[in-house]
């Protein structure tokens, strides 16, 4: 895959940058340091976004704003008529193909569309591979690197490796296998609620399957495995009646039409208490369930009560159950790994003193006991006589008054979370006494009518009627069982499947966590050296040495000295200064960068020497040109440096002739005038300052005379080296360009009176009594008190050519012929 | 745990390298596991964590069902 140069950028429309219709265009050389400088308010950090919306998408300054300050209207520069944004980038492949040009254009209702004028197939996903953490770098990212969390930082390292993808899935991976969340994505606790249901139900069927046996056959029922005997028996008994003996000639157990044999029974007394006993017979084996084991359902009762005694108890003893249930939650917010700094408190966001994860931990450890005894009990609830009765008696037909609800679940909700009381023990209590006597009422008034039915009928098609009615019950027990069983077969398989699985992401995570654990460390380790190395060479210390360490199991990165003027393994965060941590955060990063293989072959660096003071900063710049730009480094990269730092300056500007440098200066006054790059060659910006004069637009034209002049003086300075001195050098105030002008003029006089002046007589003549004089007369003195009311175009463009002459004065035609060059020095010619 | 380590040739091979490695774990599990990993690939943030989770935990959720009923 190629790897890519940013060669050329253009900007229209995008925060502070308007230049409608004429975009802010630079230009940057691939095997070269690119330094642009910027004054404060002339759109560097504009240019700085404009790359992060490329390739992200968003702007991270204004992602952080609140959402009601609704900070998406304020991509688009205010002034832009269209309120539109377009950004071009010029990418050149290292390996010599052909350069892809993508363009970013945000419409005026936001909407973010990506072309490629040159055919790239996937404009999107290009941007997407050149977005690195490496590519884009400020000082505010290098701050943070010391200042984050253990965590955070090893997240960003991560990233920062090119490792991402990796520490991306390594936390999906994680979110997967988290407690609770696997338990609602699997319906876990559907399935267990089910299996109890069904196991429930078996019971019940089971049961009540015996009970009919033991009516019609007078013995006990032995046991499921005899279940094909014990049916041929029931089947049996009803074969030996002579009335039914035709009609089940042939049939088995399962095929026995229960309607025929009530019919032949009916029509054998042809009555209708015959079917009024038929219906009771059948309605008292629905009711009549096994008479409740009082000493069981007391038993239950009494060791709940205790066992939420004891729960209660144990409560007391910590901060309470509400703690307890937002402890759990907030470990469910951490386990699941949220982007959320862990400094910090996720209810009102104050900084904590420690990791909020780690101290949930803790404090949950103080609910050990209670999660146990939590869970007893829930046993003793869900297993108990008392539920398991409730739920027998409630699933009654019409055993429920109008406006009741069933208090098994009621019962089971609380047990599940957690606001079980002893009262709500005794109103299911009270509730299942008072289910228990409706039951016995509605039996003895089935009874009562059986009775008075059975007055009336001979005796022994009475006992006929509950024969049959008690094998069809039967029956009807026996299949629900066998539902049951294959239901519970069912969900158990099901269950068993999804521990399975649990068990194996489990271990599949662990595997990969491990795994990229010790690739982290490798990387990290293989960086050592060279961060060690630039670290020494910005800070020129070397008893101060950095060490980087990773957690074996965790992200966690730590950032500590291994040695520190004698003192080891000591914490970098606590004892380094604001600029010794940045040169830390600054050597880490760029030296993962160089390691980098991924699509960006650059580096954008924004301001990020401001707490470096000259010394400091020129050597990581030295650093920077030396040892990590391409080609003078094959494997490096290049590297562009936005700054307004006016020391910086001077360094960018005394190297901007030199090879393997390349420098530019941002112009322009927004949003008053548009923003223009220039280079060595100011020519742009001297045609730029008269096409503004030439169509009236004074203002503009105005600002740019005046970065024209100080360029020129600038250049003239550096050109035949004038002494300047150091408040000059040093400084970017209202009346520079004045005092440069004054210090030149000095520096050609005192060579004049010297007689070491290089200059011909006509030009000192030319410099000291006319376009000195005239550049004062009619800019100096007015530009920075009368503003452009004081200036018209014509004298305006007088100045321009004053501007020309003034430098012309410094400059020798070499061969007669129109090749100006500049003296050597203000006291050599060449 | 199964041998495996991490090459930084990229995370779509090292995925196809950890459904291998963890074949000797639970072959079923890890034929399931490599059917949806890719699913978890991609996810940046909280938002696009959790849709990756459920996609791939309902995806595995659906597969289990299957099995369980061979099973059963």
């Amino acid at each position: 895959m190629p790897r890519y140069f940013l060669t050329k950028l253009s900007v229209e429309g995008f925060r502070g940058i308007n230049n409608e219709g004429n975009p802010l265009v630079l230009s940057f050389k691939p095997d070269a340091v690119n330094s642009v400088f910027a004054a404060n308010g002339s759109g560097k950090s504009s240019l700085f976004e404009a790359l992060q919306f490329a390739f992200r998408g968003s702007i991270a300054r204004l992602s952080e704003m609140q959402a009601a300050e609704n900070s998406d209207s304020y991509i688009a520069n205010l002034f832009h008529t269209a309120r539109e944004s377009t950004i071009e980038m010029t990418l050149t492949p290292d390996g010599g193909e052909a350069d892809v040009v993508i363009v970013v254009r945000r419409t005026s209702s936001g909407t973010r569309v990506v072309t490629s004028p040159t055919g790239n197939p996937a404009p999107e996903k290009l941007l997407e591979e050149l977005s690195q953490e490496f590519a884009l770098l400020d000082y505010g990212k290098f701050a943070k690197f010391i200042a984050d969390t253990a965590l955070d930082r090893g997240r960003s390292f991560s990233s920062l490796l090119g490792l991402s993808d990796y520490a991306d899935f390594r936390r999906a991976l994680k979110s997967t296998e988290q407690a609770q969340t696997f338990k609602s994505d699997f319906d876990v606790l559907v399935l267990e609620a089910k299996r109890t249901q069904t196991e429930i139900t078996l019971d019940t069927a089971s049961r009540q399957f015996s009970d009919r046996y033991k009516e019609v056959m007078g013995k006990d029922f032995v046991d499921f495995s005899l279940i094909e005997e014990s049916t041929e028996e029931l089947l049996a008994s009803l074969s030996d009646i002579p009335l039914l003996r035709e009609l089940l000639v042939g049939v088995t157990f399962e095929e026995i039409d229960f309607k025929v044999l009530n019919a032949a029974i009916v029509g054998a007394e042809n009555s209708e208490d015959r079917v009024r006993l038929v219906r009771l017979v059948s309605e008292k084996q629905v009711w009549a369930v096994r008479p409740a084991d009082r000493q069981r359902l007391e038993e239950n009762v009494t060791t709940a009560k205790q066992r939420l005694g004891e729960l209660d108890e144990s409560l007391v003893g910590t901060a309470g159950s509400s703690v307890h249930a937002l402890l759990e939650a907030a470990e469910t917010f951490f386990e699941s790994e949220p982007e959320w700094n862990v400094a910090e408190c996720p209810l009102c966001d104050s900084t904590l003193t420690g990791p909020l994860d780690i101290h949930v931990s803790k404090a949950l450890e103080s609910f050990a006991i209670t999660t146990g005894l939590r869970a007893n009990l829930h046993t003793e609830i869900t297993r108990g006589a008392l539920y398991l009765r409730l739920i027998e008696l409630e699933n009654l037909p019409s055993i429920l008054e109008a406006g009741e609800v069933r208090h098994a679940p009621m019962l089971l909700a609380r047990v599940q979370d957690g606001t079980a009381s002893v009262d709500h023990i005794d109103a299911a209590l009270v509730f299942l006494r008072n289910l228990e006597e409706r039951v016995a009422k509605k039996l003895g008034e089935i009874a009562s009518q059986i009775e008075q039915i059975e007055k009336d009928l001979p005796p022994s098609l009475v006992g006929l009627t509950a024969q049959v009615a008690n094998v069809s019950a039967a029956r009807d027990q026996l299949r629900s069982r066998n539902r049951a069983n294959a239901d519970v077969v069912i969900v158990a398989a099901q269950l068993a499947v999804i521990a399975r699985w649990k068990g194996f992401i489990a271990a599949a995570n662990s595997t990969f966590a491990d795994a990229e654990a010790r690739l982290s460390q490798a990387t990290l380790e293989a960086l050592k050296v060279d961060y060690q190395t630039m670290f020494r060479g910005i800070m020129s210390v070397g008893d101060v040495v950095p060490a980087l360490g990773r957690s074996a199991t965790g992200e966690q990165m730590t950032v500590e000295l291994a040695d520190f003027h004698g003192h080891h393994d000591v914490s970098a965060r606590a004892l380094l200064s604001e600029s010794y941590r940045n040169a830390l955060a600054i050597s880490v990063f760029l030296s993962a960068a160089v390691r980098h293989g991924k699509a960006p072959r650059f580096v954008v660096l924004d301001d990020v020497t401001s707490s470096f003071d000259s010394g400091h900063q020129f050597r990581l710049m030295e650093q920077v040109r030396t040892q990590l730009q391409y080609p003078t480094n094959p494997d490096g990269l290049q590297f562009i440096m936005l700054s307004h730092d006016v020391a910086l300056e001077k360094y960018f500007d005394r190297l901007g002739d030199e090879p393997g440098w390349h420098h530019q200066k941002l112009q322009g006054w927004p949003p008053h005038t548009p923003v223009s790059a220039h280079g060595q060659n100011p020519d742009r910006l001297r045609a730029d300052a008269e096409r503004f004069l030439r169509a009236g637009q004074i203002d503009q034209g105005a600002s740019l005379i005046r970065q024209y002049l100080e360029f020129v003086l600038l250049q003239v300075i550096r050109k035949v080296q004038i002494p300047v001195p150091i408040d000059v050098a040093m400084n970017d105030h209202s009346k520079m360009v004045g005092t440069c002008l004054e210090a030149v003029v000095s520096a050609v006089l005192l060579n004049q009176r010297a007689g070491t002046v290089s200059l011909e007589a006509q030009q000192i003549l030319d410099l000291t009594g006319r376009h000195g004089p005239s550049i004062v007369a009619n800019w100096i003195s007015h530009y920075g008190t009368a503003g452009s009311a004081s200036f018209s175009p014509p004298s305006l463009i007088g100045v321009l050519n004053d501007i020309d002459a003034l430098r012309r004065c410094f400059q020798y035609d070499v061969s007669g012929s129109g090749d100006w060059r500049f003296y050597k020095s203000l006291t050599r010619r060449s | 745990m199964p041998e495996f380590s991490l090459s930084g040739d990229g995370l779509a091979t090292e995925l196809v390298n950890l459904a291998q490695a963890m074949k000797d774990v639970d072959p079923d599990m890890a034929t399931i596991f490599e059917a949806h990993v890719e699913l978890l690939t991609g996810a940046m943030n909280d938002e696009q964590r959790k849709a990756a989770r459920i996609a791939f935990n309902s995806a595995v959720r659906a597969d289990l069902i299957s099995l369980s009923d061979l099973d059963a």
